[in-house]
């Protein structure tokens, strides 16, 4: 994860950098796993700032009835 | 840092300039106009001055410097008048512009709410820049055909016949009739294109379609069990914004309020109120509709028992006293007294008062993702536990004609010694016009 942020960090001018001449077609798709706590900063302000943000999760319907039909084993 | 009222006025100057293009160009001459003016007078001036100070001998006998400021009074007087056209003018688009402030005002609290989603998870920041992209987006999605504002609404409320005397027949033939212009101005303003109920509808429409829009913006990059919190905080401040809600009791529903101090449970009810739930409920008697709250559990001990054993209490009756208390004043009963309901029950509340769109989401759609990416917005997954959006990201750039295989998109998976690869990938991509997924 270390190496990545680091990676990452560089990135971020980058992007920027890149993206005021870039040809129109480009796109840059970024993923990463969510940090361990809400508050920790491991992407870069600029790049979260202008993305479009996709947390494609699981419903949390379904984890809920999961959780649910679990809980009656108690 | 820009106040919500300093946005409000940044999205109504782009909400009219949409909506009303004509009003804004006519803005922009005035401005020039008036800088032209000034210039003039300034020339006009600096020309006199430089005269009288190289006059020679008696001012009175040079005519030409008398020619030259006859004509400089007459210059200006003529500014004068013009300037005061422009003011009138000025002020007419000013108040037409003033009708789509509603709409600018809900992007702004809209935005704001979004600026204090980083305080629940870093990943939730939201540049102005590209909020205003959706907010013009927001304005596309209503505004597909050109739009025939001449409708039904110009019947009842036509000008009012005045001095025409045209006004003698029937309002019906008169759809088309223009108000008397006697200035110049007021000719290049126009028609307003809008009766004041079909503009009143296209505000609330724009307002909708912002509101939703945005939203469904943000919530594609909620965590799932922040996505309640997020349309619970939104259907709460726009209620409050329009004084169908007092913020004090807001407040009380988000914090929970409870009063530690609170004497010891009443007997009647130990047998099956908690102490915490006592000391919940001793703290909503400072809601006036809850006033009389410890006294009716006491009263009503058995009913209050009842409600209080439903499974569904959210859906059940309440005790006679509180059977009509308001929806919202429901969610702080449970809030105190069955938090286990308290989700189900926003759920049905913002059903209620911000509609289905706010509750049920729609499958995240590729193609519409893409639609709205650019080279300078970039698409941003995050990661769960089984869940890879790379095979689907290959197939939208597949459409795009961006493959692999003909090495227009490139994987690079973030690691260690990956750096230079994937600066080099980006520059190069960026500049070929290809896709780079990292």
């Amino acid at each position: 994860m270390q190496t990545w942020l680091i990676g990452m960090n560089g990135l971020e001018g980058m992007l920027e950098q890149v993206q005021d001449t870039a040809h129109p077609e480009f796109r840059c798709l970024i993923s990463s796993e969510p940090p361990g706590l809400p508050d920790m900063n491991i992407i870069p302000e600029s790049i979260l700032q202008a993305a479009l943000k996709v947390a494609n999760e699981a419903p949390q319907a379904l984890k809920a009835n999961i959780r649910r039909a679990y809980g009656k084993f108690d | 840092m820009v106040t919500e009222d300093g946005l409000a006025d940044q999205l109504l100057t782009l909400v009219v300039g949409r909506e009303r293009p004509d009003l804004a160009r006519i803005k922009l001459k005035l401005i020039k106009q008036q800088n032209e003016f000034k210039i003039k007078l300034n020339e006009l001036e600096t020309d006199l001055l430089f005269k009288l100070s190289n006059a020679k001998g008696d001012i009175l006998d040079d005519i030409d410097l008398i020619l030259n400021l006859e004509n400089s009074k007459k210059i200006s007087v003529e500014v004068a008048e013009k300037v005061k056209i422009a003011q009138t003018t000025e002020i007419k688009i000013n108040v037409s512009s003033e009708a789509y402030r509603g709409a600018a005002q809900r992007g702004a609290l809209v935005y704001f709410l979004l600026n204090d989603l980083s305080r629940i998870h870093t990943f939730y920041k939201f540049s102005l820049e590209s909020f205003i992209v959706v907010v013009n987006r927001s304005i596309d999605l209503i505004t597909q055909k050109p739009s025939e504002p001449k409708e039904e609404g110009l019947v009842e409320e036509g000008q009012p016949p005045e001095e025409t005397g045209e006004g003698e027949q029937p309002q019906e033939e008169q759809q088309q009739e223009k108000p008397p212009v006697d200035e110049e101005a007021e000719e290049q303003l126009g028609e307003d294109p809008f009766t004041p109920r079909t503009l009143a509808k296209r505000v609330d429409q724009i307002i909708d379609s912002l509101t939703l829009t945005s939203f469904k913006y943000c919530r594609r990059g909620l965590f799932e069990k922040h996505k309640i919190i997020v349309s619970t905080m939104l259907a709460l401040r726009i209620l409050i914004r329009q004084g169908k809600l007092d913020e004090a009791e807001v407040n009380h529903l988000i914090l929970g309020k409870t009063d530690a101090k609170a004497p010891p449970t009443p007997d009647v009810l130990k047998n099956f109120l908690s102490e915490v739930v006592w000391q919940n409920v001793k703290a909503l008697e400072h809601i006036p509709v809850f006033a009389s709250i410890t006294s009716s559990l006491e009263i009503d001990s058995l009913q209050w028992k009842k409600w209080y054993n439903e499974e569904k209490a959210e859906a059940a009756d309440l005790p006679k006293a509180f059977k009509d208390i308001s929806r919202f004043h429901r969610l702080l009963l449970l809030r105190a007294m069955r938090a286990d309901r308290l989700s189900s029950a926003l759920y049905q509340f913002i059903q209620e008062t911000m509609g289905t769109d706010y509750v049920e989401q729609q499958i995240l759609n590729m193609n519409e993702l893409y639609g709205e990416s650019g080279p300078a917005t970039p698409i941003f997954f995050v990661l769960f536990p089984g869940v890879d959006p790379t095979p689907e990201v290959e197939v939208i750039a597949n459409n795009v004609g961006k493959s692999l295989a003909n090495g227009k998109l490139t994987i690079i998976s973030m690691g260690q010694g990956q750096e230079i690869k994937a600066k080099n990938a980006l520059f190069n991509s960026a500049k070929e016009g290809n896709w780079i997924m990292l």
